[in-house]
């Protein structure tokens, strides 16, 4: 693929007034125009056209409102998928019942039944995106460094964050961001010098992330390679979704939820008296808290293993060398856990010295029905550890056996190649759709291990395996038209294409933030939706970001859904956008 | 374990082969009888039969059975399969017809019995297109089974049980049948069980056992169900009385490791193509006439706002999806069933053209054709020619495809000028008509009409001495022709091509001489060519017998050739027209020759030559290694990074010999010649006799999916209609579209109305090129636009309700 150029763009800005604020100009019936007789109008309308009210014109670019929503029709756009824009609730407008216009010299007004808005369209180059979303992210999103999601009093308002909230996935997201900020930091330093102030910002986003990882890999104190989920402070509620110990001393505690209480353990006591990583203390201690402060949470699962070795892969590789007690520190790391999971039987071994819910890797779990289906994927992440530890460790020794062993003898290297089989035939058992299988989290996982197996294996019919099983894959991946998975594949499998045009879509036509907010799909007359077996409804295009839901790596980016991920009370992190960007910087798919 | 055998009681009912249709319907209705009779003798047995056009026949003719049959259906113990109307030849329809096949079943199955058929089934067919997954996923079967080719015909393809995918992720789980559809007889059964229950225990998955007398009915007999009863009691404890569905259904419910196919399923009747060109012709036409007419009808009643009824259209392709059956597409059936097939295929047509006709003068009513001081709404007649020397006729040109056509279209008087409906002159020319009457002339002129819409199109009397300043880029001399995009040069001495240049890049296409027709022995193959994959005894190249121009230039040039084998002879206008890249041939064969194949060749220079033809829905890439293979309108060769496409309008049968494409254009072997070691006979042949066809020779830079071959090819298919108007008021203004499609990779199949008469309509559109793509298509006439994402060859169904909201769905139109 050749290096795509992304011009600056404008960006969707929207201010909502109320409709007597002095700051709102009069619309004078001259603002007007008539709406243009539009039956031969030369592409798909969101809108149904006997619904457009009003109507203004400025230079070539003609605006239309409707009771469902606002368009902007430029003919003279550069990009196809520029000539026609939508703007809806709750995202652009307070409502889509759009009542009158009037061009101004940034934008347009737009009086709706509820309010009057604003809207802007500056123009920002794709880095000036990233850097504001990663803004927003460092002001509102991170907790204790972490980054994954937080939540509103006030639907809509960055400044009624709530100031605690854990997610389940707090470590595989936070890795996910470190992993786009380790690769802004090899950008600027290659290209600005280790010393620029930019490539200094960059190693300081990415050293905290890394280190908020890192974090979790140590805060249980029981020193045998396992993982936190994640971790919050005394003063934080306690979420009642899944099991949490809080510190205290040599011991923790297991907390009182819902799941506790059913696998009556409410009380439990375990050790963690395992000594703490002093270079860590800093993330919690900043904020006034002690080790005793602090309860994490268990029963993690594979997802988050994968993510945090395949960041560990690349600190490894952007950082090590200039620093090297931090790399001794990512090796050993990476090796805790990596030994942890052979030790344990190819699985994460939990407080009860019994196998977590979701981090199992070992093949009788592979013949249970479900474990059946995940086997494609584990396999290939479980392969992935060993060769990664090789990797950043430069040892063999007994993760070359075990890795020989597993991919050879017991026939790991081969299943990534089963995955569309065995979901297909799951779907078929289930009656669904395909689609109304995926679990879309594993994109991500899938392509994090087989991207890294393709990227280190050497043997050319393993990597011959690990490729067919990545081509498997991708044709749940490829729906998605996401950067950073599409960029990926194309390291990993040189000679494959992905549709340029998707790229430049997706990053020039980004949302400057992740605030969570909504879209009107329901009034949309230009989108098609399929209803699936199961009655799981889709739409019949991917819609372009600044148009679509917002959402982690976790969703069906064609779900027929008019709500972000995060519901309305909520702001996700920046690091879809920040690492699918910087991603794309640094394996030069994209020009600085 | 998961390895027992299920039993399946069938009767393949080949409705046409050895007989006619009207032996095959009573041989359906006797088989459906004793299997009914079989059912109510045998708590435990099941039956299972295809073929949706059968239950019809016997719903109309035998109520009381019918009755029986639906009683059965509901208790589970006769299992209907495949959503189609019969069991078709899987390679040559197209995919319009595949999805018409599946539309009008899978209603009726739901009408009758409650339920929709699960699973395909077409275990006869001679071969499978790539894209028979998608089609059968898009019509609600994810399960399939099929017989041929056999292990021995293409040992790559797996055994037993596989994924099969379509290029677009379609996946169907097939079943291959390893011995036969209708094993009966005691012997029959035991070694083909012997045989199945080795296969179960080596690939740890249930097998399937398929007995009944067969091909002229028949079913379980009485017999072979007590035998099967008596292994069961003897301990065959893996046996059970069963259908495809529940096979299917038990086999998901245990863990598959199963291996995969993504490509076609070929050869097994390389033959079949090319043999009685004439059904083959009569498909391509009716297809292409139905959906045509079914376009035009619903502008029209867009236009009019009226709802429209598919009743008659449902009629017309009902007839053709039966004459799509294997053994009379394929040419392999007696020479009395042609007589039949030809005869509904021309009922269909005839529906085809009413409609069409109704449609486009209505349509042409609503246009503004009105000249002020016309006096007469009609043009002043002078014998059999409209004769008003002092205004214009109007001619309202339709075009069919949802891209805009540039093209010379004809029409039958001639002409002084010819001017758009801006006034601007445009190319055209007086040729030769084809009566001996009047003015001996006709008027050809260079028309250019935007996406499913028309342009109106002004012509002046020949006698109204209008001076003429526009013309034609094309030209001829005594052995070229040449237009702006590309020269031809003729070969004096054999009549062929001996040179291809398009002028862009001043490239030479061809590697020594083209298109001489070479007559191959054909006496070894039956009608199929069972065992035999290739056709290259060549015994004679036909001798050049005249060549001269008929047309010198302008609006388009032509060059008549005519070539000589003993009593045979084919005569070919070569056409450029002025601004198409593609060379045209009207062919006219008179052809007598026992025995024999006729090929038309073309070879191109370079290297690493590459293959690839046009399939339903799609194109495939296929080896140049010479084996004789299907395909729809077009085939291609390229190498070193140019190529050349043969395009038909009715042929289906090609091979590619190293760098040399070769379209099979007759193939006069016997009637169902089946293995015979025929005795002496007046023998009638299927290509004997006068047959006319069109191609075209299209060189482009590049690989053919990067080339215009798809469009070509849908513009040589379906030429634009013009229709002479008269002078009136309209709404309408002089040229308009009514649907478009932005990306040029993506063609509209199909725009109906629904089935269920609410009045929605159906939009079915195919990427074509093999890439993803995004495309927007606006539909004006109905306030309907929208986007829609295509993987690699998808198709994609469209139902927009009267709003002009769609939803996407799939070829059962979300009436199920």
């Amino acid at each position: 693929m050749k290096k795509i150029l992304l011009k600056p763009h404008f960006v969707r800005k929207s201010t909502h007034y109320a409709p007597d604020d002095p700051r709102v100009p009069q619309f004078p019936a001259s603002a007007q125009c008539p709406v243009p007789d539009l039956s031969d109008f030369p592409l798909p309308l969101p809108s149904k056209k006997a619904d457009y009210t009003c109507c203004a014109k400025a230079g070539n670019i003609l605006w239309l409102g409707a009771e469902t929503g606002l368009t902007r029709y430029d003919p003279d756009a550069e990009y196809d998928f520029d000539r026609v824009l939508y703007f809806s609730a709750d995202r652009d407008l307070k409502d889509n019942c759009v009542s009158a216009l009037l061009p101004c010299e940034t934008g347009i007004w737009v009086k709706t039944e509820q309010a009057v808005t604003l809207i802007e369209l500056p123009v920002m180059s794709a880095e000036e995106v990233s850097d504001t979303l990663l803004r927003e992210t460092l002001k509102y999103v991170a907790r204790h460094s972490m980054v994954s999601h937080k939540y509103l009093a006030k639907a809509g308002e960055h400044d009624s964050i709530l100031p605690y909230g854990s997610c389940d996935n707090d470590g595989g997201f936070t890795s996910g961001f470190c992993l786009g900020e380790l690769f802004r930091y090899a950008v600027m330093r290659e290209e600005k010098g280790k010393d620029a102030p930019e490539t200094q910002d960059a190693l300081k986003v990415a050293r905290r992330a890394l280190d908020a990882c890192l974090l979790l890999m140590y805060i249980h104190g029981r020193g045998d390679g396992f993982v936190a989920r994640t971790y919050s402070t005394a003063d934080e509620p306690l979420p009642d979704d899944g099991l949490f110990f809080r510190r205290h001393g040599d011991k923790a505690t297991c907390l009182d939820t819902t799941e506790s209480r059913e696998r009556g353990i409410v009380g439990l006591e375990i050790d963690c008296g395992a000594p703490f990583p002093e270079r860590l203390k800093y993330l919690f201690e900043e904020d006034g808290y002690t080790l005793d402060d602090i309860y994490y949470k268990c029963d993690t699962s594979s997802d988050e293993i994968t993510l945090h070795l395949l960041n560990l892969l690349f600190a490894h590789k952007i950082l090590g060398e200039e620093d090297k007690e931090l790399d001794d520190f990512i090796i050993q790391s990476a090796k805790n856990i990596v030994n942890h999971i052979l030790d344990s039987g190819l699985t994460l071994r939990d407080y009860s010295g019994e196998p977590t819910t979701w981090a199992r890797w070992d093949e009788p779990y592979f013949t249970k029905e479900i474990g059946w289906v995940d086997a494609a994927l584990n396999s290939a992440e479980m392969l992935f550890y060993l060769k990664m530890v090789m990797e950043i460790s430069g040892e063999k020794g007994k993760w070359q056996e075990e890795y020989d062993r597993l991919a050879g003898e017991r026939g790991y290297a081969d299943l990534p190649a089963k995955h569309y089989d065995r979901l297909y035939q799951q779907s078929m058992r289930d009656d669904m759709d395909p689609p109304e299988e995926i679990m879309y989290g594993d994109h991500w996982l899938a392509t994090a291990s087989l991207f890294g197996l393709c990227y280190l294996e050497k043997d050319e019919e393993l990597l011959a395996k690990y490729r067919a099983g990545y081509k498997t894959w991708r044709t749940s991946i490829e729906r998605e038209h996401d950067p950073a998975l599409d960029f990926l594949y194309l390291v990993a499998c040189p000679g494959e294409e992905i549709d340029e045009q998707r790229v430049i879509e997706w990053f020039t036509r980004a949302n400057i933030s992740r605030l969570a907010a909504g879209v009107s799909l329901k009034g949309r007359h230009d989108i098609p939706v399929k209803t699936l077996r199961q009655g799981y409804r889709e739409i019949s295009t991917l819609l372009p970001q600044d148009e679509k839901f917002i959402s982690k790596y976790d969703r069906n980016p064609v779900e027929y859904k008019n709500y972000d991920s995060g519901g309305l009370m909520c702001i996700e992190s920046c690091y879809v956008y920040t690492l699918s960007y910087w991603m794309g910087r640094y394996f030069g798919f994209i020009g600085g | 374990m998961n390895n027992a055998v299920h039993l399946i009681g069938n009767a393949h009912l080949d409705p046409t082969w050895l007989w006619r249709w009207q032996e095959g319907c009573g041989e359906v209705l006797q088989t459906f009888r004793s299997a009914v009779d079989r059912l109510n003798e045998y708590n435990d047995f099941v039956f299972t039969c295809s073929s949706a056009c059968y239950y019809k026949w016997v719903e109309d003719i035998d109520p009381d059975l019918f009755a029986d049959i639906t009683r059965l259906v509901k208790e589970g113990r006769w299992v209907p399969v495949n959503g189609w109307w019969v069991q078709p030849d899987c390679n040559m329809p197209c995919a319009e017809s595949f999805a018409r096949q599946a539309l009008y079943s899978q209603l009726y199955y739901q009408e009758k019995f409650g339920r929709i058929c699960r699973t395909g089934y077409n275990v006869d067919s001679f071969g499978h297109s790539a894209m028979i997954p998608q089609f059968l996923a898009n019509a609600g079967m994810r399960c399939y089974v099929m017989m041929r080719p056999s292990a021995e015909e293409n040992p790559d393809m797996p055994e037993g049980m596989f994924w099969w995918d379509s290029p677009d992720g379609s996946r169907v789980l097939t079943y291959r049948i390893p011995t036969s559809y209708a094993e009966n007889g005691r012997n029959g059964i035991d070694s083909t069980l012997s045989l199945l229950k080795k296969m179960a225990d080596e690939k740890n998955h249930g097998m399937m056992l398929f007995y009944g007398v067969g091909n002229h009915g028949g079913g379980p007999t009485k017999g072979d169900i007590e035998y099967l009863h008596s292994l069961e009691n003897d301990g065959f404890s893996v046996l059970k009385f069963s259908s495809p569905d529940q096979f299917f259904e038990e086999q998901c419910s245990v863990a598959l490791d199963l291996p995969h196919w993504s490509t076609e399923l070929q050869h097994h009747a390389s033959g079949c193509y090319s043999a009685t060109s004439a059904i083959k012709q009569m498909n391509r036409k009716t297809e292409n006439a139905l959906v045509s007419a079914e376009k035009w009808n619903s502008v029209s009643c867009a236009l009019s706002g009226s709802k429209g009824d598919t009743a008659e259209f449902k009629k017309a392709w009902l007839k053709l999806c039966f004459n799509q059956f294997h053994d009379i597409l394929c040419g392999c059936s007696i020479r009395e069933a042609y007589d039949d097939a030809l005869a509904q295929l021309g009922y269909a047509q005839s529906i085809a053209q009413d409609e069409e006709n109704k449609a486009l003068l209505e349509i042409c009513a609503k246009i503004d054709t009105w000249l002020d001081g016309v006096s007469d709404s009609v043009a002043v007649s002078e014998r059999h020619h409209c004769r008003n020397l002092n205004y214009p006729r109007p001619v309202v040109v339709f075009n069919p495809l949802s891209r805009e056509i540039k093209t010379n279209v004809r029409t039958y008087h001639p002409s002084s000028k010819v001017t758009d409906s801006e006034g601007n002159e445009v190319a055209f020319g007086n040729v030769r008509s084809s009566r001996s009457n009047d003015s001996h002339s006709d008027t050809v002129f260079e028309a250019k009409v935007p996406a499913l819409g028309y342009a109106l199109y002004w012509l002046w009397h020949e006698d109204s001495k209008k001076e003429c300043t526009v013309k034609g880029a094309a030209k001829a001399t005594e052995y070229s022709l040449e237009n702006g995009l590309v020269k031809v040069t003729f070969d004096e001495k054999t009549g062929g091509i001996s040179s291809l240049v398009t002028k862009a890049d001043g490239e030479e296409h061809l590697a020594g001489a083209s298109l001489v027709p070479l007559v191959i022995d054909n006496s070894k193959p039956d009608t199929w060519a069972h065992g035999i994959f290739k056709f290259h005894d060549i015994i004679g190249e036909m001798k050049l017998d005249s060549i001269r121009v008929v047309e010198e230039g302008g609006v388009r040039a032509v060059i008549r050739v005519k070539h000589v084998y003993y009593n045979s002879y084919i005569s070919q206008d070569y056409i450029l027209d002025s601004s198409s890249p593609m060379l045209r041939s009207k062919v006219r064969v008179l052809w007598q020759e026992p025995l024999t194949l006729v090929k038309i060749p073309v070879t191109v220079p370079g290297e690493n030559p590459e293959a690839a033809y046009e399939i339903p829905g799609g194109f495939i890439k296929r080896d140049c290694s010479g084996n004789e293979e299907p395909a729809l309108t077009w085939a291609d060769v390229t190498a070193g990074g140019r190529g050349v496409s043969i395009i038909t309008d009715s042929k289906y049968s090609y091979d590619c010999v190293g760098n040399t494409l070769r379209l099979t254009a007759l193939r006069n072997s016997i009637f169902a010649d089946h293995f015979s070691h025929r005795p002496d006979a007046d023998f009638a042949y299927c290509d004997e006799g006068l047959q006319r066809f069109e191609y075209g020779v299209y060189a482009h830079a590049g690989s053919a999916a990067e080339s215009d071959v798809k469009m070509l090819a849908d513009m040589l298919n379906n030429k634009p209609v013009a229709v002479p108007a008269g002078y009136h008021k309209g709404a309408l203004p002089g040229r308009k579209s009514f649907i478009t499609v932005d990306k040029e990779n993506v063609s509209l199949l199909s725009f109906k109305q629904c089935e269920d008469s609410s009045g929605d309509y159906i939009v079915r559109l195919a990427e074509t090129a093999g890439r993803r793509t995004k495309t927007a298509v606006v539909i004006n006439l109905i306030e309907a636009g929208f986007y829609a994402d295509f993987r690699p060859f998808e198709i994609k169904t469209f139902r927009i309700d009267k709003n002009g909201y769609p939803i996407e769905t799939d070829f059962l139109e979300s009436i199920i």
